[in-house]
């Protein structure tokens, strides 16, 4: 198991720039004034299949993932013409291989998000097991390897990153830390990753629809007014959504909302809808623009 | 998966009132040293005030509704399920907690007694399955067909109901639910009636739209129910706002799962996969 440590904050722009605090102003992928990247959370029933739960009757949300939810988005984003990022559980993958190589023919990008979506410690050679499992699982479906990976309920280590690293992954989007993606340095290996933080309280659904049965039209109103903020600042806007009913945006009024959201974003100047894929190699290519953080 | 019922003359966006009733079943565990008194009151609320508030509201709106109704509490309180068979609502089942467990199978032979009793003294038929806590195993969605169940209503995953496999020839149609169409998840969270309402309100034109189906799942309990008078005219309220929707008829959770029979291919009851 590896043990707590304690972040470093190698290059910090924040603190660097000529006003304490202010921000420079960070170029993003076409050099357009805002980024923002679509992503989804496919969190099909291997969540309930990884607490032993089969999906039946309370424990059947995840099967709405392929049946309704993921179909729903990719009409979506269609008639859109956005692509999106889509993180898929392995064991999701393996029930539903067809609808992931859809994704993938429909232009989005696919990265990995556990094998059935677990958010425990394990033994590292079991962890290993599982992302290579995964990574082996998707590869196969979409004839393309996975090159971005987020953690089930936020959980990760070192280890995590490492052998992710191994694998060829270029980024991680679990963090909550800060709002903008960075340089992630292990402190005992070469290379850096990058790290694209997702904050899952605000941006994402699961927060508003299961801790606090939100109104889908107030959810509406958040996330267009925080696009506005982010629009007016740093101009990266990253948003995550789970295909399924309960915490998720799966079923049609939820699903309107994002619908909302995507014409809210797009009836604004100069906003390019980016992969993380796309967001990565473009922060690997302009380093020295980005903060870099070791652990 | 499922297919349109317009084809067979049904509505084309079919709904259903699922009104869970129990008065002591919920609180049970709680109150097993205090007893049925004080905080542990709030199911007994159902039987004096809330079942009743409701009929009154679905006679006004002359709408049929499906009572899930708990079999202890049925038999206990007879005036219950008799009121709701004279009033021309369908009588189904609120299955007990806990029938799942392998260690416990006295509890389903206790349901079956119960569940003849129940049929004899309503001469209600009782076709209607709904798993008071959501629980259900592979072996008992294959039995219920055998002990004369026409569906279940306890699943989450599809915008319109459809049919499953019960092995040996026999299908189990099944009625989804959804969390923001059940009065407790939203009462639970306490909720202002009118932020209550605006959500159904959405959702009742999101669905509409997207060509579904409309179960709202309700309970006679005031405390995060629609027991309450005020609480059963806003039920009553989106009933009569559902019903100027094109194509939405409402009909009793069994006349739609014979309509789903009779146009849905069956499907295998799922399971992990590894």
């Amino acid at each position: 198991m590896t043990s707590t440590y304690l972040p470093e904050l190698r290059r910090a722009t924040r603190r660097t720039s000529g006003a304490p605090g202010a921000r420079p102003a960070q170029p993003w992928p076409g050099e357009a004034r805002c980024a923002v990247a679509i992503t989804v959370d496919m969190d099909g029933d291997g969540n309930e299949a990884g607490i032993g739960e089969a999906p039946l009757g309370i424990h059947s949300m995840g099967r709405y993932a392929a049946r309704r939810g993921v179909p729903r988005f990719l009409d979506m984003f269609q008639r859109h013409g956005i692509p999106a990022t889509f993180f898929i559980p392995g064991y999701d993958c393996k029930q539903s291989p067809d609808l992931i190589r859809r994704i993938a023919a429909e232009g989005h990008e696919v990265g990995s998000h556990g094998y059935m979506h677990e958010g425990f410690m394990m033994s590292d050679e079991e962890e290993e097991r599982r992302l290579r499992l995964t990574h082996d699982l998707i590869s196969d479906a979409i004839g393309k390897a996975p090159r971005g990976w987020r953690s089930p309920y936020g959980q990760k280590t070192r280890h995590t990153m490492k052998v992710l690293k191994s694998m060829g992954y270029i980024y991680d989007s679990s963090d909550k830390d800060t709002d903008t993606p960075y340089l992630f340095a292990p402190h005992d290996a070469p290379g850096a990753m990058v790290e694209i933080p997702n904050n899952t309280p605000i941006l994402s659904d699961t927060s508003w629809y299961q801790d606090a049965r939100t109104a889908p039209s107030d959810v509406e109103r958040e996330w267009c007014a925080e696009f506005d903020s982010v629009y007016g600042g740093h101009g990266f806007f990253i948003l995550t959504f789970h295909p399924r009913p309960g915490f998720g945006s799966g079923m049609p009024a939820r699903a309107n909302v994002i619908d909302r959201l995507l014409q809210h974003i797009k009836s604004h100047a100069d906003v390019a809808f980016v992969t993380l894929e796309q967001v990565a190699e473009h922060v690997l290519a302009g380093a020295e623009a980005f903060e870099e953080l070791a652990i | 998966m499922t297919v349109a019922f317009h084809d067979t003359g049904f509505p084309a966006c079919p709904a259903f009132l699922g009104v869970t009733l129990e008065v002591t079943a919920r609180d049970g565990k709680a109150a097993i040293e205090q007893g049925f008194l004080g905080r542990h009151s709030h199911g007994r609320y159902a039987l004096r005030e809330g079942l009743w508030n409701l009929l009154e509201v679905f006679r006004a709106e002359d709408v049929k509704a499906t009572f899930f109704t708990d079999p202890d509490d049925a038999l206990r309180y007879p005036e219950m399920p008799e009121a709701i068979v004279e009033a021309g609502h369908e009588l189904a089942l609120l299955a007990p907690a806990g029938l799942c467990d392998p260690r416990h199978p006295e509890r389903l032979a206790r349901l079956e007694e119960q569940l003849d009793r129940l049929r004899e003294v309503t001469g209600a038929p009782v076709t209607g399955w709904r798993a008071a806590d959501g629980r259900l195993s592979d072996a008992l969605m294959q039995r219920l067909p055998r002990l004369g169940f026409t569906y279940d209503s306890s699943f989450y995953d599809d915008d319109r109901p459809y049919v499953f496999d019960a092995g040996g020839g026999a299908v189990l149609a099944e009625l989804p639910v959804f969390e923001f169409l059940t009065d407790t998840v939203l009462h639970g969270a306490k909720h202002p009636l009118a932020l209550v309402e605006r959500i159904w309100g959405e959702e009742l034109n999101a669905l509409h739209e997207a060509g579904g189906y409309l179960p709202l799942s309700l309970s006679c309990r005031a405390d995060f129910g629609s027991g309450r008078m005020s609480r059963a005219r806003a039920v009553g309220a989106w009933v009569a706002k559902a019903r100027r929707k094109p194509g939405v008829g409402f009909r009793t959770a069994a006349e739609i799962a014979a309509a789903a029979v009779e146009t849905c291919v069956p499907e295998p009851i799922p399971a992990i996969v590894d």
